[in-house]
């Protein structure tokens, strides 16, 4: 009679790892954010100009996973062949698992180069509705200082 | 390309010629790997044209950096006013 050696958990765990850094070196490739050629548009040249437009790159990707299985073994790595056949036939044990993923790419223009006769000359842009959404909240920070102030100054005048 | 695991922050370089003139362009990236996800963030950093380097300022970046800094400060001194009258009411 063989025996059928199980797996244990260190070993799923490795498994798992192996996997997850398999799956990200296959991602590297789709990481081509990380390249200049990413951050720096193609020149476009048109009247005696050359532009390059210019962006920051944020790309991220998360995963994660799990699993797990209920084996009715009372040895917990050993068996023998005929038994685990048996089980299975029978639904005694299962496993499962399951993996995850999730990620965005987020650009941004930051400036762009102009070079012409003269030389070279870098025009920052600027993103309004960015600014815009900071303004607006450094608004209401200022109306929660003023109100807390004349709070704090109606409670002083009040003792 | 193959990424180390651990941050790894670096130099990008890449030259162009355009127009008769040879520009440099400069970026750095920030990566970020663990066997949990990648993170990579790239930003444009100068140009290096005729030995002369122009850095490219991220004016969006600082504008946001000042008007969400001064929030804080709001924040901070409005929850101390809060506070302070608090403790004089207790006492």
């Amino acid at each position: 009679m063989t025996e059928v050696e199980r797996p244990t958990m260190d070993a799923m765990y490795a498994r798992a790892v192996d996997t997850s850094h398999a799956i990200l070196d296959k991602l590297d490739q789709l990481f081509a954010a990380a390249r200049p050629e990413a951050v720096f548009a193609a020149p476009v040249s048109a009247e005696g100009k050359t532009v390059i437009g210019t962006s920051e790159v944020l790309a991220w990707v998360a995963l994660g996973g799990g699993g797990g299985g209920a084996m009715s073994s009372p040895e917990p790595n050993v068996q023998t062949s005929g038994e685990a056949e048996g089980r299975r036939a029978a639904g005694g044990e299962g496993i499962g698992s399951g993996v995850g993923a999730g990620g965005s790419v987020h650009t941004r223009p930051v400036a762009v180069v102009v070079i012409d006769a003269s030389g070279v000359r870098v025009q920052p842009v600027v993103d309004v509705t960015k600014f815009m959404l900071a303004v607006a909240t450094t608004v209401g920070s200022v109306f929660f200082l003023i109100a807390r102030m004349q709070r704090a100054t109606k409670s002083l005048e009040g003792k | 390309m193959t990424l180390a695991d651990g941050i790894q922050m670096v130099t990008l370089h890449e030259t162009q010629r355009l127009d008769g003139q040879t520009v440099e362009l400069e970026s750095q990236a920030l990566r970020v790997r663990s066997a949990f996800g990648v993170l990579v963030w790239n930003r444009p950093v100068a140009v290096i044209a005729g030995g002369t380097r122009l850095l490219i300022p991220d004016i969006t970046r600082r504008l946001q950096i000042i008007a969400y800094g001064f929030s804080l400060l709001c924040l901070a001194l409005g929850l101390a006013a809060g506070g302070r009258t608090l403790k004089e009411r207790v006492s």
